[in-house]
């Protein structure tokens, strides 16, 4: 992307072409030209670098070329070197200066050479370090290269993303990357609806008065993503300001595919972690609560399809032990008219997705706005309330463990041996650990919190146990006998520990 | 004293050669902040600066103005012309402008000095 005073176009009638350059043997050598320069100069002044580009630079398309030089710059990695601070630096000179005018060469050194001792560095280095930070004094330290036909095609990828800046929305229309492309609108909090056929309806701002070129910002970020399918068309509706506001019509398609570049080292085709703020928060609070951490919660979202359209939802959350998995959509602030195109497709969504709607949604205070929502819904002012969020999983969970408890009665789970890890079973029948300890009910066996244990054997540990005082053997005992439980055992087996202190060698043990 | 210029770059080429204090707009906005008030206090006597100090900053004031290179804008003159020029009783202030012979400068001057209101 480029400033927008650096874009370049054409328009005929009502349609608006952004002035691609053309991969001929004179731009490529133009490219090339421009890419030495700065691989030549590191280690250089920026100043030495404009200065040699701006000779340059007559008889040749202004725009063009600083456009070029925008893009070569982000490849560039500039320092500023200085001992002190530039802005301590001046301070220090300047008002050291004010008492005696400075008229001359010799004035000025003795003034120079006095704050240098007084700051004690050298006089070329406060000379140097006193206006290090000026843009032109900065030194090139790093340059990225890339080949001439590489720049101009992210020259000319960036100049139709420019003109997207101020596109009021746009029509697609790709084959073979969808689901990036759904990922990408999605991630880039962009409105859209399918419309029929494969064309996917890209929402612009609501009015042409209220116009934001961060929307548009957001439309040309998915222009590399868009580039990238097999074959795409695209129809943008710009507006350019003259006296008049006036739309036109971008149009291009995958034709143009070879003037474009498409590899993401330099479109900047970054897609942002979070839609919004509200998500990124509920996001970290829900992976720091303890109460969820039988939850995996995963962002990266599926695409479903469904009848009136595609829906992403914001979340998905796998329960780590358990197979069962749901999603979970938040509704922000927008639009009348888009909540509900949203919650149409919400309605025909074939599967239960949680729903967090702000209260605040403008369509709320109109009267009687009916959601028709088949779905569980949370409502939420400022902040989706996480509590209810972990009280619909619980609830999720308790039905997925109940079921499995329903199924595993038919069935008698066999025990081997004297003590039989819950891990294990669970695996074995391919239950949780939970629906384990829940409908395990076997007349020989002690179900503790990770092991089943026969009975016989704890009756042993018992009677080994009764000539025993100190704590600290009475847990060797158990241990040795192979129990990794040795504070549940002696809890079921009717012992309490006495505390002296905190000191365990000084516990003692007793029946109760 | 406050000393005018057109274009940033003779700002700073005064800053270094004077060692006078310079706010332009690149200048960061605490330095900035930290040069009027120097200047105000008395502390520096002197500041050079381009058109940011124009309009819209309240720039302490001054006695003596100097225009190192003038432009054809009569509105432009009269805004610096004010920013030395306050009304206070007894208050004299002085504006120079400086014309080199045998460059454009002089043809911008006198334009300005004969343009309509």
């Amino acid at each position: 992307m480029l400033p927008s005073e650096l874009l370049i176009t054409r328009t005929k009638k009502d349609r608006i072409y952004p002035d691609f350059v053309p991969l001929d043997e004179e731009r490529l050598g133009l490219a090339e030209e421009l890419i030495d320069v700065y691989q030549n100069f590191i280690g250089k002044k920026k100043s030495e670098i404009d200065e040699l580009l701006e000779e340059l630079e007559p008889g040749l398309n202004f725009k063009r070329v600083r456009g070029l030089r925008t893009l070569l710059e982000r490849r560039c990695t500039f320092i500023s070197k200085y001992l002190i601070e530039p802005v301590l630096a001046r301070r220090a000179v300047f008002e050291a200066a004010s008492d005696r005018r400075i008229t001359n060469i010799n004035e000025r050194a003795a003034v120079i050479a006095t704050v240098a001792d007084t700051l004690n560095i050298s006089v070329v280095d406060l000379e140097q370090s006193l206006w290090a930070d000026q843009e032109s004094e900065v030194i090139l330290e790093e340059f990225k290269p890339l080949n001439p036909e590489e720049l101009l095609k992210w020259y000319n990828l960036s100049l139709a993303q420019t003109l997207l800046f101020k596109s009021t929305g746009m029509t697609i229309a790709v084959k073979g990357n969808e689901p990036a492309i759904f990922r990408a609108i999605k991630y880039f909090g962009l409105m859209y609806l399918q419309e029929e056929g494969d064309k996917i309806r890209i929402e612009g701002a609501s009015s042409l008065l209220k116009l934001s070129e961060k929307y548009g910002t957001s439309l040309a970020k998915l222009l590399p993503v868009i580039v990238k399918s097999d074959a795409w068309v695209l129809d943008a509706e710009i507006v350019i300001r003259r006296e008049t506001p006036r739309i036109y019509h971008f149009i291009m398609d995958s034709r143009e595919r070879d003037l474009l570049v498409r590899e993401d080292r330099l479109s900047e085709a970054v897609p942002p972690t979070f839609d919004s703020g509200i998500e990124e928060r509920f996001y970290h609070e829900f992976v720091a609560l303890p109460a969820a951490k039988h939850w995996e919660v995963i962002r990266e979202p599926d695409v479903i399809f469904t009848s009136k359209g595609v829906v992403i939802p914001d979340f998905k959350f796998r329960h780590k032990e358990l197979d069962i998995e749901t999603y979970f959509e938040i509704v922000g602030f927008w639009t009348e008219d888009y909540i509900n195109r949203k919650l149409a497709k919400l309605r025909a969504l074939p599967i239960t997705v949680l729903v967090a709607i702000d209260k605040n949604l403008a369509c709320f205070n109109a009267a009687q706005f009916d959601l028709g929502l088949d779905q569980p819904i949370i409502l939420y002012t400022k902040k989706v309330p996480i509590g209810a969020v972990v009280r619909y999983l619980a609830e999720i969970e308790r039905a997925a463990i109940t079921k499995q408890v329903e199924r595993l009665k038919e069935t008698q789970i066999e025990l081997e041996g004297d003590i039989i890890p819950i891990k294990d079973i669970a695996r074995r029948y391919s239950i949780s650990q939970e629906a384990v300890r829940t409908c395990l009910k076997h007349p020989d066996y002690v179900v503790f919190k990770g092991l089943v244990v026969n009975k016989e054997l704890l009756q042993e540990v018992k009677d080994k146990l009764v000539s025993i005082k100190l704590y600290v053997e009475a847990r060797r005992v158990i241990e040795d006998t192979g129990l990794s439980n040795p504070d549940e055992v002696l809890a079921q087996l009717g012992f309490t520990v006495q505390w002296k202190g905190l000191d365990p060698s000084a516990a003692t043990i007793a029946q109760r | 004293m406050i000393i005018f210029t057109e274009h940033n770059s003779l700002v700073y080429a005064i800053s270094r050669e004077f060692l006078i204090p310079a706010i332009t707009h690149t200048t960061p906005k605490e330095e900035r902040a930290e040069i009027l008030d120097n200047f105000r206090t008395g502390r520096y006597t002197c500041i050079v600066t381009s058109k940011v100090l124009e309009e819209g900053i309240d720039v302490p004031e001054a006695s003596v103005g100097v225009i190192l290179s003038g432009s054809g804008s009569k509105r432009e003159y009269k805004q610096r012309l004010g920013r030395i020029l306050r009304k206070k009783e007894g208050k004299l202030a002085i504006l120079y402008e400086l014309v080199s012979k045998g460059t454009t400068e002089i043809g911008i001057a006198r334009r300005r000095k004969y343009a309509p209101e």
